[in-house]
């Protein structure tokens, strides 16, 4: 089982136009779609969940839809804080959370701090994050570290760079997947997808049910993992499906 | 009249299927539209609404519970169901104080426009949603399933008046044969129509489906009975018309909606 999956979640928009029906109602489902997925993660025990819901980039989409999106966020967490704590599930964000309208951060923060004793599974929101600009951030943070003298340059390894991420203290995702066949990482996590396995599927967000979610699951356990070791030299391991 | 309706069911219900199962999502919102229209113009007649300001009043009562079914952020469950009750208070009321009781004039008016804009949309938003169409046609087929179980079980054995002063013709037994009559047709249709269900989940679909068939049924009389008229229009000959023919399908569409996500 992977420990960690993060889901770029593509789709909403498309299912609902595909069907007569307003974009709203595609964001309804998708979110019936999390609900399914979060279920489904907790019964295989997978810990951690990333789950990518606004991008930096998602700042220029018209000023209703951010709207739109934003109060849907902000309605998400002010409905499911409840079901997070009987799931024993532990929300943090990564991203510009600062971004956030006011009203949003307000929630976000609440849940965070409801939440945080909470040990069955962590989900990540990923909200106003970009890949590039976390990096960005992380090396200024560093090299102000460095030009404050309190930081060798030969002390800067991977260690130190991950802690200074929005990621610090989730393990590197194993599996990413990305719905509505979309086959790009559009600025998601860069750093931290070196050795995750990518899935890519036709089904679009708010179709991706407990069943898509399954087939994710066997198709990674199909795969090979070597880290970039060769087969059989005891640094990489073979996953096989479990049954 | 019982022949007229067999034939015009066994005309209706092919086209319907037809539709549910063929028409692309977008046309099948267009005509469910289409279809609201039509409803609201009989809401119109009936209230005898004429006048412009009468006509603007249905269509505002209409839009907003509408818009925030087919727009809003949540799911906005509670617009069916603020209209659901508000619907069976109204029909109580009816039934206690007698049919002369209940709303009439603008209030009616307004009434009817909620009742269509709160409820139809849900057509097109079960239909064209995930498992759509199978499920619009499990819910359609039970509740015709209830109609015809209380109808026929209500003509041969029906003694008790279920609801005199707002459905005169309709007994207690007739209600407990619909409502066997859908949970075998739930239990017959479901390895087809939902096979990822349970038996469990599909027999207590088919008694919530049956119960809002029959309440839905009932309220579409008490609107009429408001009113004080028979049947709401003549679009289905012997079954009148087309609130007559959607009482029993708008609540139980809302109900599987929602049931489905």
């Amino acid at each position: 089982m992977p420990r960690h999956i993060a889901i770029v979640m593509d789709g909403n928009g498309r299912w609902a136009r595909q069907r007569g029906l307003a974009r709203s109602e595609g964001h309804r489902r998708g979110k019936d779609s999390v609900r399914a997925v979060v279920d489904t993660a907790l019964e295989f025990g997978i810990p951690y969940l990333t789950l990518f819901v606004f991008s930096n980039e998602n700042w220029h989409r018209p000023d209703y839809e951010v709207r739109f999106l934003m109060q849907l966020v902000h309605r998400y967490l002010m409905t499911e804080t409840k079901r997070l704590m009987k799931r024993g599930i532990r929300l943090v964000a990564v991203g510009q959370t600062s971004r956030l309208p006011a009203e949003v951060r307000r929630v976000l923060d609440d849940a965070i701090a409801a939440t945080a004793g909470n040990s069955r599974m962590t989900i990540a929101l990923a909200l106003s994050y970009g890949g590039r600009q976390d990096i960005i951030r992380a090396i200024r943070q560093i090299a102000q570290s460095a030009a404050d003298g309190e930081l060798a340059t030969d002390q800067i390894d991977e260690a130190l760079l991950k802690n200074h991420l929005a990621t610090a203290g989730l393990p590197d995702p194993d599996l990413l997947i990305r719905t509505s066949g979309e086959q790009r990482i559009s600025n998601f996590f860069l750093y931290e997808l070196a050795y995750t396995e990518l899935y890519f599927t036709e089904t679009l967000w708010p179709d991706f049910r407990e069943r898509e979610f399954m087939q994710a699951l066997s198709a990674y356990q199909a795969r090979e993992r070597r880290f970039g070791a060769l087969n059989g030299n005891g640094a990489g391991h073979r996953l096989r499906a479990a049954n | 009249m019982l022949r007229t309706r067999v034939w015009t069911a066994l005309a209706v219900l092919p086209a319907l299927l037809a539709i549910i199962i063929l028409a692309p999502a977008p046309l099948f919102t267009a005509i469910i539209a289409l279809l609201a229209v039509v409803a609201l113009s009989e809401i119109a007649s009936m209230t005898a609404a004429r006048d412009a300001g009468r006509i603007a009043l249905l269509i505002i009562a209409a839009l907003l519970p509408a818009a925030a079914v087919w727009f809003a952020t949540d799911t906005s469950r509670i617009v069916p169901e603020f209209t659901f009750l508000g619907l069976v208070l109204m029909m109580a009321l009816m039934l206690v104080h007698g049919p002369g009781h209940g709303p009439h004039g603008a209030a009616l008016t307004a009434i009817g426009g909620v009742y269509v804009g709160a409820l139809y949309p849900y057509f097109a938003l079960l239909r064209n949603g995930s498992d759509g169409i199978a499920l619009s046609i499990l819910m359609l087929l039970l509740v015709i399933a209830t109609d015809s179980a209380a109808y026929f079980v209500g003509r041969t054995i029906g003694r008790l008046k279920l609801a005199p002063n707002v459905s005169p013709n309709k007994t207690v037994e007739g209600a407990i044969g619909g409502l066997i009559g859908a949970v075998v047709a739930g239990l017959v249709l479901r390895p087809f129509l939902a096979p990822h269900w349970d038996v469990g989940s599909g027999v207590s679909f088919a008694v919530m489906i049956s119960l809002l068939a029959q309440v839905g049924d009932l309220i579409g009389s008490t609107l009429k009975r408001a009113a004080g008229v028979k049947d709401s229009g003549w679009i289905f000959p012997g079954h009148g018309g087309l609130i007559d023919r959607s009482c029993s399908l708008v609540f139980a569409a809302a109900f599987t909606y929602y049931y489905s996500r």
